[in-house]
């Protein structure tokens, strides 16, 4: 399901077979696999990141202290 | 910076991938807030104690307790799915710190970067063309570590590994080489920036200018200073805008030769490569120009962006394997540091240049 901590050149490339793009003959599929689960993630983070401002600016969530 | 996918690799639920993300998590959590409490820990025992003591911030912290899990104990398999969420924190934050900048700000600084993107851009991939036939490195190794140190690091090498046909191994070799140097800039940078007396801009932009990787980047410039962090995640992000024209022309070139498919509809292609975070960022940005948000609130939102970068940050050393990146094959990383000392010294030269021309 995720990456491998492993830098090794193996585990990179299994990362990126198992994740992000599966190379062969299907190119385009591979390109639109890989292309739409990267924009899942940039999608996925612009969406929470959105909602929290939101809650913010409707006062739902108390004052964030850091 | 190894990006993390919510994979749909094996037909798992969706409650049963949130819960496997749990554990790492709270090891993302545990380890930032243990770097933001030895900051705040030996900020008040100096204080208390009369000592003059330079303020070492949680960023530096965090980073090393990751590296020190990472590289003696490890991360277990059971922590690794949430530790691998690294980056979508990261993505989150800035977004969210979009509420700190007025969108004035985001174009002259972003316009200012976006000149100096430009330049070293050209320099970066001509350089390393030449670094990379020097060193007799296969051609398309040598694209993926040009893309990778020119725009920004792994993120653009996963974006142009399918469009120009590369070789997982060559991936694999230029993923590797962009995060060790990634990890060593993210000691020395602060160092130079500081033997520079480098404004707090001027470092900034030189931080979001040379350094790859975007965690890294922001890590780089938190550790100078809070308003150098701001400047360096803008100067990155605006490095990041570029991420899809680069890939797009590196594919035209690679189908030109008959080494890579065909790019059909070049509008949808570059859409699909651009990094969406970027938009968010200027909503955000714009929403605070505009007045949508108080100020209490803009403090709100300027501290969650802080939080998500806690994360990010622990993130980055939880997912440093030093072991792992000395074993990787020498020729790469040669070219990778030598390219990257050449964009460090072009990229400081021309920020000292429009600190001085522009005012920055």
């Amino acid at each position: 399901m995720l990456p491998q901590p492993n830098l090794s050149p193996k585990a990179i490339k299994s990362q990126l077979e198992s994740e992000f793009t599966v190379q062969g003959p299907t190119m385009s599929k591979a390109n639109s696999v890989a292309s739409s689960r990267g924009i899942s993630l940039d999608v996925y983070a612009v969406s929470l990141a959105l909602v929290l401002a939101l809650l913010v600016r409707l006062n739902l969530i108390p004052p964030i202290k850091w | 910076m190894a990006t993390i996918a919510i994979s749909a690799s094996r037909p798992t639920s969706i409650g049963r991938r949130i819960i496997a993300l749990i554990p790492g998590l709270l090891l993302l959590a545990a380890v930032g807030y243990a770097g933001k409490f030895i900051e705040q820990s030996i900020a008040a025992y100096t204080k208390s104690h009369h000592i003059t003591f330079p303020n070492i911030e949680y960023v530096l912290w965090a980073i090393v307790l990751g590296l020190l899990i990472a590289n003696t104990t490890g991360v277990p398999q059971v922590f690794q799915p949430g530790v691998a969420t690294y980056e979508f924190w990261l993505k989150a934050g800035i977004v969210l710190l979009g509420s700190r900048f007025l969108l004035g700000d985001v174009l002259h600084l972003g316009g200012i970067s976006l000149l100096l993107v430009a330049v070293a851009l050209t320099l970066s991939l001509t350089f390393m063309h030449v670094l990379g036939r020097s060193f007799k490195l296969k051609p398309k190794l040598t694209s993926l570590l040009a893309i990778g140190s020119a725009i920004c690091g792994v993120s653009a090498i996963i974006a142009a590994k399918p469009s120009i046909d590369a070789d997982d191994e060559d991936a694999s070799y230029a993923i590797a080489a962009i995060l060790a140097l990634g990890a060593i800039s993210l000691f020395t940078f602060p160092l130079i920036g500081h033997s520079l007396h480098l404004s707090d801009k001027a470092y900034g932009l030189w931080a979001g200018l040379a350094v790859d990787n975007t965690a890294e980047a922001t890590a780089a410039g938190a550790l100078y200073s809070d308003a150098a962090g701001k400047v360096a995640v803008l100067a990155k992000t605006t490095r990041n805008a570029l991420i899809e024209f680069v890939v797009l022309a590196y594919a035209i070139y690679w189908a030109s030769r008959g080494e890579a498919q065909v790019i059909g509809n070049k509008a949808a292609f570059l859409w699909r490569k651009f990094p969406k975070f970027v938009l968010g960022f200027l909503l955000i940005s714009l929403l605070a120009t505009l007045g949508f948000f108080t100020k209490p609130q803009l403090t709100s939102l300027a501290n969650l962006s802080r939080w998500a970068f806690l994360l990010t940050f622990a993130g980055v050393g939880l997912r440093t394997n030093l072991r792992e990146l000395g074993k990787q094959g020498w020729r790469p990383f040669a070219v990778g540091a030598i390219g990257e000392v050449f964009i460090a010294l072009v990229t400081l030269g021309l920020v000292y240049g429009a600190d001085r021309s522009l005012h920055l």
